[in-house]
């Protein structure tokens, strides 16, 4: 035969190869996240419960509600950050894998954990942390990823301090309208207590002194 | 140049680096890696295919040793020329040498250290007109039926004539090359380029001949029919890269070039950087220039393989080079501000160690088969050459795989630049 066709059907299977052992590890690292968003999909399913459950029967400010709110709030808080590095994670490191369900997933459980942040500060006076917003972009944004990794170091110093960490560029009604609410303009961006807007990379101290870190 | 054509050409060179940002902000650049590891795995396979498949067994010696001469360029080389000659003149041949110096108007006493050697003649330009002028200088006035062009810094081995000779069995053959090996290497340049050569001269240039696709004959040492050069008109001497041009010039007209591995020539390589990258783009531009002159060898049925793969496969190989280092180029300086972040908020990034197959990017194990692919190449080249690998070697290999491949991409972008810009070329 050819030696060029030859050499050519040679190259071809090695590549087709290392293509399918890519992909085999991409997916594998995408089962290894989903196992975990499913679970936190269902932790919300059952904070929504929660609700429906208070709304259909009982007082809307009864402490055994909130105390329950406020366990499973603090719970979910710790997975769902956790989340956010492996996600981004695998972002970087998936070549071939396809996970759009499952960012998608991500996204909108975030923001329902977020809104029952809301709706405890709201019906049980209660705030188990103080949320920071933290707006990052899903296109390469060195500076999100230094930010990503200062927040990181706030939230393991502060026990009180938890953040909800939202992309800035993902086409999701409710992220919009978050992003409107704020005036987000610029990534990376940090809203704390609701009314310090910080833009562009923050120092850890400065952030947790406007938090109130109680170390 | 007009100015009209200067600016016409940086305009050109604006739109082609505005095209690759463009490029490497809608597409992931693990692509571009992809694709590269696809070129090197097929010209790899390539070339351990014909390797294997296509070696003939070593030439037998003629019964009736053709007559050689030997043509020496000179210029301002008076740091080596005497130990060029010496090495020549120590070379074993059934038959006289005839050798000649083209002295192209030294100015460095180097026509005089030349004139006082024995045995040897000495040719005298008065205006210098280049390394290709004086080598048809040389070629005109010896009365070899083969002529040896051996640069003013390189040192043949004594058994380079009668391995290499041999491999004129054929009529067709025109040319023979050698073995190239870096002499007495200093620094760490200096090694890179001794693994380099090694890599090129042995096992690509061995397998590109069983392809029949040599396309260079070394500058360093070659040898030809003198017949042959005359009639095809001898060296371009308004070519930069006179032994690739000549080499084209030979295939086109139906020539052969054979390669002998079992000799070797040891030549003078650059020390400093700047010089390095002086040669290579001198290398590198004149692989653009004949290209442009021997387009017509693309796809042309006349060169089979050669015209319709390898010479092709060499333009989009380099190309892709260029795109690789404008792309690291590219990455540095988008992760610039990732930098500026870090000084920002006045901390120290934290370095994620990969701890499983899972927290490594998926595009990483084609480049590790691209490591795997070259460490074969060098091995070949040493095992093709009868030489063992030392201890010393291996640091140097590593820093060949790990760092020279972004030297050698810098030297291609800048070549390819410089040619856009049609800037003046500096030897």
């Amino acid at each position: 035969m050819n030696i060029y066709i030859k050499a050519a059907i040679i190259t071809l299977g090695i590549f087709l190869a290392g293509m399918y052992a890519i992909k085999s590890v991409d997916e594998q690292r995408i089962e290894a996240l989903r196992a975990d968003i499913d679970s936190s999909v269902l932790d919300t399913e059952a904070t929504r419960l929660l609700f429906l459950y208070q709304d259909a029967t009982g007082d809307p400010n009864s402490t055994a509600f909130c105390r329950a709110l406020t366990e499973m709030s603090k719970n979910q808080m710790e997975r769902t950050f956790k989340l956010a590095t492996q996600l981004s994670l695998a972002e970087n490191n998936n070549v071939l894998g396809d996970y759009e369900m499952l960012k998608r997933k991500y996204y909108l459980t975030n923001f329902e954990l977020y809104i029952y942040q809301k709706q405890l500060e709201r019906s049980c006076g209660a705030k188990p942390f103080e949320p920071v917003l933290y707006f990052y972009s899903l296109k390469p944004c060195p500076q999100c990823i230094v930010q990503g990794q200062v927040l990181d170091r706030v939230v393991s110093e502060c026990p009180n301090v938890r953040v909800f960490a939202f992309p800035s560029d993902y086409p999701e009604p409710v992220l919009t309208a978050l992003l409107s609410r704020y005036g987000i303009s610029s990534v990376p961006t940090i809203i704390i207590k609701e009314h310090f807007k910080l833009e562009g990379p923050q120092e850890k101290e400065k952030i947790k002194e406007l938090a109130g870190c109680m170390q | 140049m007009d100015t009209l054509e200067k600016a016409a050409r940086i305009l050109v060179l604006l739109i082609a680096l505005a095209a690759l940002y463009m490029l490497f902000n809608s597409i992931s650049y693990y692509w571009i890696f992809m694709a590269i590891t696809v070129v090197l795995l097929y010209s790899g396979t390539l070339f351990i295919i014909a390797y294997n498949e296509n070696r003939k067994p070593a030439p037998a010696k003629p019964e009736e040793w053709p007559s050689l001469s030997v043509v020496i360029p000179s210029y301002n080389s008076s740091a080596f020329i005497s130990k060029t000659l010496d090495a020549v003149k120590a070379i074993k041949y059934p038959k006289p040498l005839e050798i000649i110096v083209v002295d192209d108007a030294s100015t460095d006493g180097s026509y005089d250290i030349a004139k006082k050697v024995q045995g040897i003649k000495v040719i005298r330009r008065e205006r210098n007109g280049g390394k290709a002028g004086a080598l048809n200088v040389g070629i005109k006035a010896a009365n070899g039926e083969i002529v040896a062009c051996i640069d003013s810094d390189t040192f043949p081995k004594p058994e380079v004539f009668m391995e290499m000779v041999p491999h004129f069995a054929e009529k067709k053959t025109a040319a023979v090359t050698t073995v190239i090996m870096v002499n007495e290497p200093t620094g760490i340049l200096g090694y890179l380029q001794e693994i380099e050569y090694y890599v090129a001269f042995v096992f690509f240039q061995k397998s590109l001949s069983l392809l029949g696709s040599l396309m260079t004959t070394p500058g360093p040492l070659s040898i030809y029919r003198r017949q042959v050069l005359l009639d095809v008109g001898g060296f371009d001497e308004d070519n930069i890269t006179e032994d690739m041009e000549i080499a084209l010039r030979l295939k086109d007209n139906g020539y052969d070039i054979e390669c002998c591995t079992t000799a070797a020539a040891y030549t003078e390589v650059p020390k400093t950087i700047s010089h390095w990258l002086r040669q290579r783009t001198r290398w590198y531009r004149g692989k653009v220039v004949n290209g442009i002159k021997y387009a017509h060898i693309f796809f042309s049925p006349r060169h089979g393989g050669f015209g319709s793969v390898i010479y092709p496969l060499t333009f989009v190989a380099e190309f892709l080079t260029v795109v690789s280092f404008s792309l690291v180029v590219y990455l540095t300086f988008s992760n610039l501000s990732g930098i500026a972040a870090w000084l920002a908020v006045k901390e120290l990034p934290t370095i994620a160690i990969p701890t499983s197959l899972m927290a490594v990017q998926s595009s990483w194990y084609f480049l590790a088969l691209t490591l795997i692919l070259w460490l074969y190449f060098i091995k070949m080249s040493f095992d093709i050459y009868a030489s063992k690998i030392r201890w010393r070697h291996l640091p140097f290999i590593a820093a060949f795989l790990l760092f020279y491949s972004f030297l050698i991409s810098s030297a291609y972008f800048i070549s390819y630049a410089k040619e856009i810009l049609g800037s003046k070329y500096k030897w």
